[in-house]
């Protein structure tokens, strides 16, 4: 070590050492002393924490479990079981069942499916589901038109006290719009008179297609559509004139 | 509660360990408040950094009792709590950062001065290897850096504070 650098070590060491020489202000008892006074501030700062944590980050129930509390505690038509659906003209009077366990109402599934949208209407009321329902309407080859296919949710499964339930309504039975697309146009027609359609022959000019074959055809083949719908078939002819036929 | 059990845990320490603790105690307040007057130039609040670092030992003792070396423990809780000082002082008004210690000659109450001015690291490495005497090897696991850094920081440490110290103290620096 250099001279420069042990004076410097030197004075350290004497600062060092006036400091460590100087008499105690405190002794072991008094830092026990003092330990005994810190808990309860640890017991605030692990109380906080705690807070702080089942406030934050412990998984609360459903969002509406507090609507749903109550309008539970609230008296309710609903949970007068059994409930007597009014009858309609085209259903006969039927008893619907809706069980009821905590906040969850069963949806039913007699008095509803297979019934008309009125009468499916009523009965879904009365256990309990909300009177907005919307409706979606589909073909159906075994369930008459306006009358309900299903529900959704499902019957027999659980949802809410006052939800909306979607309603599966019937459009009734539909056809098949079968391809048509380069017969011959006495095929074309046989093939959707056989399909429970009508055909409607249209004759046009288009380029690189033989004098008689259909070109085109409206609806695309496999659209659902009601039976008895116009098929429009165009047919391919040699001369420029274009005449519309309707062999319906 | 959890708290309360820790509580009653620590104030029912077995009579060896209260012994351990007193004997720890006694070794270790003359090097801390040395450290830290070192490191704050401040007499009043080196006394109250060793209390709180002897304090956080006490707490710990259960745990740092089992430990290779409590002191270096001991002495890095007192580093933090110096360098928080510090920053402390950075933002409070500075009234007499150093005081005026009338057992101290002017040299050491400069050097005194001029280690605050130092930084952080350089000012513990002097410390450490010089006031307290650990080696460069010691000082390089108590700051966890390479040896070769705290020789480092010690030349430079060395370098800004020989203009300090008067040339009279010394006739071989006068010469040169």
């Amino acid at each position: 070590m250099s001279t420069t650098e042990d004076r410097v070590a030197r004075a350290v060491r004497e600062v060092f050492e006036f400091g460590a020489t100087q008499p105690s202000q405190f002794s072991p008892a008094d830092i026990r002393r003092h330990r005994s006074r810190r808990w309860p501030h640890r017991a605030v700062v692990v109380a906080v924490a705690a807070a702080i944590l089942v406030v934050f980050f412990v998984p609360l129930p459903h969002a509406s479990l507090f609507k749903r509390l109550v309008s539970s505690a609230r008296p309710s038509t609903a949970t007068s079981l059994p409930t007597t659906v009014p009858s309609t003209a085209t259903s006969v009077p039927t008893t619907v069942t809706s069980t009821t366990v905590g906040l969850s109402v069963k949806v039913p599934s007699n008095g509803v499916v297979d019934q008309s949208v009125s009468s499916a209407r009523d009965a879904l009321m009365a256990a309990g589901f909300k009177v907005s329902i919307y409706t979606r309407l589909f073909f159906s080859n075994t369930v008459p038109a306006n009358f309900v296919i299903t529900t959704y949710p499902r019957p027999g499964s659980r949802a809410p006290r006052g939800a909306p339930v979607f309603l599966i309504v019937s459009k009734g039975p539909f056809a098949i719009v079968p391809n048509v697309v380069l017969r011959r146009q006495a095929v074309a027609e046989s093939i959707v008179t056989a399909a429970n359609l009508t055909p409607a022959i249209s004759f046009v000019t288009t380029p690189g297609f033989m004098p008689g074959n259909v070109v085109s055809q409206a609806p695309i083949a496999g659209t659902e559509v009601p039976p008895g719908s116009v098929v429009t078939i165009d047919v391919e002819q040699s001369s420029a004139s274009t005449t519309t036929t309707s062999s319906a | 509660m959890t708290c309360l059990g820790v509580y009653v845990s620590v104030e029912s320490v077995s009579g060896s360990s209260l012994a351990d603790y007193d004997e720890f105690f006694t070794n270790m307040r003359p090097q801390l408040v040395g450290l830290a007057f070192a490191l704050t130039g401040n007499l009043q609040v080196a006394s109250d950094l060793a209390q709180e670092a002897l304090l956080r030992s006490w707490i710990n003792w259960e745990k740092i009792r089992t430990y290779q070396d409590p002191n270096a423990w001991a002495r890095r809780v007192l580093r933090n709590l110096a360098a928080n000082h510090a920053r402390h002082l950075r933002h409070a008004p500075r009234a007499t950062p150093i005081e005026d210690v009338p057992e101290l000659d002017a040299d050491r109450v400069a050097l005194l001065g001029a280690l605050g001015h130092l930084p952080r690291p350089q000012r513990e490495a002097l410390v450490l290897h010089d006031g307290l005497g650990l080696t460069v090897a010691e000082v390089a696991v108590e700051l966890n850096v390479p040896e070769g850094t705290v020789r480092s920081w010690l030349s430079r440490a060395r370098a800004l504070l020989a203009p300090i110290l008067s040339a009279g103290d010394d006739t071989t620096e006068v010469i040169r």
